[in-house]
């Protein structure tokens, strides 16, 4: 989705059942067989960078809790949340780092990149030097992160769009594929958009590869959590998907 | 912008312009913020019976944010005090509660000076450049986050460690504005601070920085920065190094942790503050009853604090005498070196490459101020602290919920999450689930990382023989010296030893790594008696082994074949931080084995390694390694091996050769390390097991009545436990040996009666014995409080009254007639009673809440007060309530309503009133209790608010007269009902 689209927010509202009918996790088998694997969630980490203030934070709280907190107060060091997911006939669990957008923090920022699936670097649409910072962050995960990392740069505070929009869609969307970005713009406040940039990265992520690599070492410890706290990420695009209860974290 | 941080001492002056003109736009946005939440509470918290200043970290609407608008003001003016001007409004405070808000703001300013840096930061920004974001990122954290109870600002301010000569050692924390949201209750459940302990040429190793501040004796500070080092021959330490030091909790660490609650503050406030005059009295005054920013959830301690250390040395031509010597310590009254050997193999190397990354950034400014650039090795602290703070709350035995299995947890920790497996009591025995991560072979998600792991092949390896006689001598209790190179080999060793005798507590004193610097040095070593008993001591320096000749047994250990530093690597954590956790590989292996100690010859092994740096060579390993383990290499005891034990105990049991051969022959077919590990793991848990099979049937038949039959007519607080007693429990163990030769594992090699003689001499004994006594009580605590909470007291209480309430005419006849139903009522309130105020600094955010709301219903006499019952869940005991709205709740009128009364209890407000009223009355526990006394349990929260319920639901119950007296009567009555 490279168009910043102001997703139609009903869309996806009779969507959010949680996909309950995915079987338990907890049968386990050693070999990784496509059934077993398909039931072991796997593991995406993933880390949120940008400058301060520009709603790393509330855009994970919008895609984990649906919650929206104005005001929010600044992450010191970075805040760590799971997410499990349903995509297809897989389960993702997002392992969420929200870091810290302040300068002083951006030496620790190597920690938090590093063996990191996915990233979402986020910029604030009402203020341009945001998207340079955002660019930075772009270039440095492309210098030194995992080469196969999938990133996404993300516009946020897309409900101020009509009053004080700084950065026209365009512009950071050709940026966005220029770089091969995944690119949306969205907004934690309303909730639109939001699912879909993770959806997008989850359907990026080569899940195939990560599972191969992880089922030839005996799943001992799958993790039996129920699928309760699951998200369909099949849902299809609805901006304001809800997230079933919390998973743990 | 990367922020000035201040290095604190020189920057005095720069800071009180800064912290000035920066709170200003802050105080607006305060103002506006706090306003919103409650202003009426802020007078009405004053006279609540619970602690009003809740230590939750989140804003919430309770009455400790209450107090803090009108402070303010206030804090502004005290800010201008503290730069000289005389502050006008400390007399005009109308209660207590004002007057400690305005004790917490005035300590508050005091952190805004620490927190300059920050504050200058802020204030740059906000000139230099008007973007909107700048303003909103900065002031909440920096000035009095609302976030942010006052306690914690008191008690950083506090302890910050006075400016005496000793105390300059410990910089006056520049990191503060971001110590002030931190959320140091949860912090400190699981670590007591960071520290980072420097090698200075001129004074020797010092505490560099504290964080957060703690303040630590004299002695403290030294066994600290002495144990963070090795002392001995500092060239065969180049590299890094982890290990462990023990030492006894300091008067700090207790009172948080065995009492859950900080020192009197008037203490520290005395030492440390010289400018604000009015504070100390204040802060000493309500200090120890409103702050319990230890309590809230229950933390098991041993009454000593862990120190686990990261230690780096290297050559740095830059420095004077061209080496680097540093070491992080993380203090925790944790013994889980599984868990944070772990945190610091993350945490020490990126703090010392960040070390020098500040260093190059100021070299590369080539500008003298020291303070732009040190920001990113304290980031990193900060960052890590906030991490751990964030972590859900430890395992404790002392929480009503306990599991006899382990308890895995998942923990984030920069960037990393981690999946931990912590047993669930101190003498718990765990088995490895699977390789430790970065092993070959380790699944993915690789298996939970033991916290207290037993890497028993590992460390006997090629001594297997040993192990039988290193836990008889523990058994017993006899003392041992353990002998190594490195504070990581001995560390490592002894850790394995204490998890030998599991699960049977170890009860003895234990030191993983022991100087002579250290406090307890003369008493453990400069007498000229026989050793005390019981006591491990790890130590490298040679010097002890002069010192404790006259010590029986002495542990060697080896150094395991070294294997090449890649093959290593795997110690470290896998995902992430390989370059510089990769580090951690080329520690200790550069030193030399041992050259193989002659059994008479105490002062060998120091003879060989006086100045060897070449590369080891494997020429004195007792055997030649198998072949397997160049590839399951384990990671902790990093090649460390115990080759010799030195003892004059005659061994009362033969070893298990069959299992000796059973394991070699694994290693040999190339099982993995945690299988062997588990293999000998499982025979000594089995051999410990079946030896305390015999005591555990015996104090089984001490316990008195049984727990589960307990009601409320029958309710009993703790059982009776008979004595145990020696005789006839040796009697038991002639009447089981007399038949077999042995029940246990292993053949025996003298009768098993005097093996248990002298375990029951050991303080190992005691320690099972308490550890026994101690689940037997819980066991009961827990049954009483479920009694307490569940049980119908409603019905149980008019019984015993004979229905006196329906009939108030002849109520007082009837009553003096039955004066032991009366009594027994009584009795069960003050039970209650004694609960809710026992407990209530563990739950002083809900009860801080509820209080005010009750104080604030009382004052507005109409209102309906409604956060009351939504604080107390609907209990299965009682029919539905019926909400009304609350009656006019002034104490006097409780007599004149009686027929209303206990239709309007669940509505809460009266009855919150008459709760508190008789709380209020009871005398305040000096500690919460539960921690120090033996076999606590604290209840969950729902529990507690049950117990608040059944409270009020009895008191309801009492006829008028009754209610009034029990009402009036304080502790004097109390002891007059007798309990």
């Amino acid at each position: 989705m490279s168009a910043p689209s102001q997703t139609p927010a009903a869309a996806g509202a009779a969507s959010n059942t949680p996909s309950s009918t995915a079987p338990s996790a907890s049968t386990t088998n050693a070999d990784a067989s496509s059934a077993a694997a398909a039931l072991k969630p796997i593991q995406v980490k993933l880390v949120l960078l940008g400058e301060a203030a520009v709603g790393k934070s509330s855009l994970v709280l919008r895609f984990v809790n649906n919650e929206f907190q104005e005001n929010k107060e600044p992450t010191i060091g970075a805040a760590f949340l799971t997410q499990k997911c349903k995509l297809d006939d897989k389960i993702i669990k997002f392992e969420i780092w929200d870091t810290a957008g302040q300068e002083r923090f951006h030496s620790l920022a190597p920690m938090y990149y590093r063996n990191a699936q996915a990233a979402v670097v986020v910029y604030d649409i009402t203020k341009a030097a945001s998207l340079d910072k955002a660019k930075s962050w772009v270039k440095e995960l492309q210098r030194q992160a995992n080469p196969n990392i999938v990133i996404a740069l993300v516009g946020n505070k897309l409900d101020l769009a009509a009053t004080s929009r700084a950065v026209p869609a365009e512009e950071a969307s050709a940026y966005a594929t220029e770089a091969g970005l995944l690119f949306a713009e969205a907004s934690a406040k309303t909730g639109d958009n939001v699912m879909d940039v993770f959806t997008e990265i989850a359907k990026k992520i080569p899940l195939e590869q990560l599972l191969a690599s992880r089922g030839r070492a005996g799943a001992s410890g799958a993790s039996g959590a129920g699928a309760a706290g699951r998200v369909d990420l099949n849902a299809g695009p609805g901006g304001r998907n809800a997230p079933q209860g919390q998973c743990g974290c | 912008m990367s922020e000035p941080a201040s290095p604190a001492r020189p920057a005095m002056q720069r800071r009180r312009t800064m912290v000035r003109t920066d709170s200003a736009p802050c105080d607006l946005s305060d103002e506006a913020s706090v306003a919103s939440l409650s202003p009426p509470n802020a007078i009405s918290a004053g006279p609540a019976w619970t602690p009003p200043q809740g230590p939750s970290p989140r804003p919430s609407l309770n009455g400790a944010h209450a107090a803090r608008p009108s402070s303010v003001e206030e804090r502004k003016s005290n800010i201008v005090a503290r730069a000289g001007v005389p502050r006008e409004e400390s007399e005009d405070a109308l209660h207590g509660e004002l007057r400690s808000s305005d004790d917490a703001a005035s300590n508050y300013s005091t952190a805004s000076e620490g927190e300059l840096p920050a504050a200058s930061a802020a204030g740059k920004n906000s000139t230099v450049n008007a973007a909107p974001s700048t303003n909103t990122k900065y002031p909440t954290p920096l000035h009095l986050p609302p976030p942010l109870p006052s306690p914690q600002h008191t008690l950083l301010t506090n302890f910050r460690s006075p400016p005496s000569p000793a105390g300059a050692l410990v910089s006056p924390n520049p990191m503060d504005h971001a110590l002030l949201s931190l959320n140091l209750r949860m912090f400190w459940q699981w670590i007591l601070c960071i520290c980072v302990v420097a090698f200075d040429l001129d004074t020797g190793q010092a505490l560099e920085c504290v964080y957060p501040p703690i303040d630590f004796s004299e002695d403290e500070r030294k066994n600290i920065a002495f144990s963070a080092f090795p002392d001995s021959n500092s060239t065969s330490h180049i590299g890094d190094s982890r290990f462990t030091f023990r030492m006894r909790s300091g008067h700090f660490t207790t009172e948080l942790y065995r009492k859950q609650q900080p020192p009197p503050l008037a203490d520290v406030n005395g030492a440390s503050v010289a400018s604000s005059p009015a504070r100390g009295n204040v802060a000493g005054a309500t200090g120890v009853d409103t702050l319990h920013p230890g309590a809230g959830l229950p933390v098991d301690t041993d009454g000593h604090t862990y120190g686990y250390v990261f230690f780096r040395q290297q050559r740095d031509t830059q420095l004077r005498r061209g080496y680097f010597q540093k070491s992080l310590v993380i203090l925790s009254p944790h013994p889980w070196p599984g868990l944070f050997l772990d945190l610091i193999a993350t945490l020490g190397p990126a703090y010392m490459d960040s070390l020098y990354e500040d260093r190059r950034a100021i070299t590369m400014s080539s500008d003298l101020s020291y303070s732009t650039v040190s920001s990113v090795a304290k980031t990193l602290l900060e960052t890590a602290c906030f991490d751990i703070a964030a972590w859900p709350p430890p395992p404790s035995t002392l929480s009503s919920e306990t599991t006899y299995i382990p308890i895995p947890i998942s923990l984030p920790f920069l960037g990393t999450a981690t999946q931990y497996s912590f047993p669930p009591n101190a003498r718990f025995a765990q088995l490895m689930d699977g390789p430790p991560k970065g092993c070959l072979g380790a699944t993915d998600p690789p298996a939970a990382t033991n916290c207290t792991a037993g890497r028993f092949y590992e460390l006997f390896d090629g001594s297997l023989e040993l192990m039988w006689t290193a836990w008889e001598l523990l058994l017993v209790g006899q003392s041992l010296l353990v002998v190594a190179e490195t504070p990581q080999a001995c560390s490592d060793i002894i850790w394995g030893l204490v998890e030998l005798l599991k699960p049977i507590p170890f009860g003895g004193d234990f030191r993983p790594y022991f100087t002579i610097q250290d406090s307890d040095f003369k008493g453990i070593a400069n007498r000229q008696r026989l050793p005390t008993t019981a006591t491990i001591l790890g130590v490298t320096n040679p010097v002890f082994t002069k010192v404790l000749e006259h010590w029986p047994n002495v542990l060697r250990a080896a150094k395991h074949v070294p294997a090449p530093a890649l093959s290593e690597a795997p110690s470290a954590n896998a995902l992430g931080a390989a370059s510089s956790r990769s580090r951690l590989s080329n520690p200790a292996p550069n030193i030399n084995t041992f050259s193989p100690p002659s059994k008479s010859g105490l002062l060998s092994p120091f003879a060989s390694m006086a100045s060897r740096t070449s590369p080891p060579s494997n020429t004195t390993s007792n055997r030649p390694a198998p072949p397997h383990q160049k590839h399951h290499r384990a990671p902790a005891p990093d090649g460390v091996r115990i080759e010799t034990i030195t003892c004059k105990h005659k061994p009362f049991l033969h070893k298990d050769r069959a299992l000796i051969k059973e394991v070699v022959e694994a290693a040999i077919r190339g099982k993995p390390t945690h299988i062997l590990n588990n293999m000998l793991r499982r025979h000594f848990m089995d051999l410990t097991e079946r030896f305390i099979q015999p005591l555990n049937k015996h104090f089984q038949t001490l316990v008195v009545g049984n727990s589960q039959s307990m009601t409320l007519s029958n309710i009993r607080a703790r059982p009776e436990i008979r004595p145990f007693r020696q005789e006839s429990f040796l009697e038991l163990v002639d009447g089981l040996t007399a038949g077999k030769q042995s029940f246990l594992p292993v053949a025996t090699k003298r009768p098993l009666k005097d093996l248990y003689r002298a375990f029951l001499l050991s303080p190992n004994f005691a320690a099972w014995l308490q550890h026994r006594t101690e689940d037997v009580f819980r066991d009961w605590r827990r049954r009483y409080i479920a009694v307490l909470c569940t049980h119908d007291v409603d019905a149980w209480a008019r019984e015993r009254l004979g229905d006196v309430a329906r009939s108030p005419s002849k109520r007082t006849p009837i009553r003096r007639g039955s004066g032991a139903g009366d009594i027994e009522c009584v009795d069960l309130i003050l039970r209650v009673r004694d609960e809710v105020v026992k407990y209530a600094p563990y739950f002083a955010a809900a009860a801080a809440a509820a209080s005010s709301s009750a104080t604030a219903g009382s004052q507005a006499s109409s209102s309906t007060s409604s956060s009351v019952p939504t604080s107390v869940p609907t209990t299965p005991a009682v029919s539905t309530p019926t909400p009304r709205p609350p009656p006019p709740v002034a104490r006097p009128s409780i007599t004149s309503r009686l027929s209303t009364a206990y239709l309007d209890l669940s509505t809460g407000a009266a009855d919150a009133g008459w709760a508190s009223t008789l709380c209020a009355a009871a005398p305040a526990p000096s500690s919460p209790g539960p921690v120090s006394v033996m076999g606590g349990v604290v209840p969950t929260a729902a529990q507690y608010a049950q117990l608040k319920m059944q409270l009020q639901r009895l008191v309801a119950v009492l006829p008028d007269d009754l209610r009034g007296s029990v009402l009036g009567m304080g502790r004097g009555a109390r002891g007059g009902v007798g309990k």
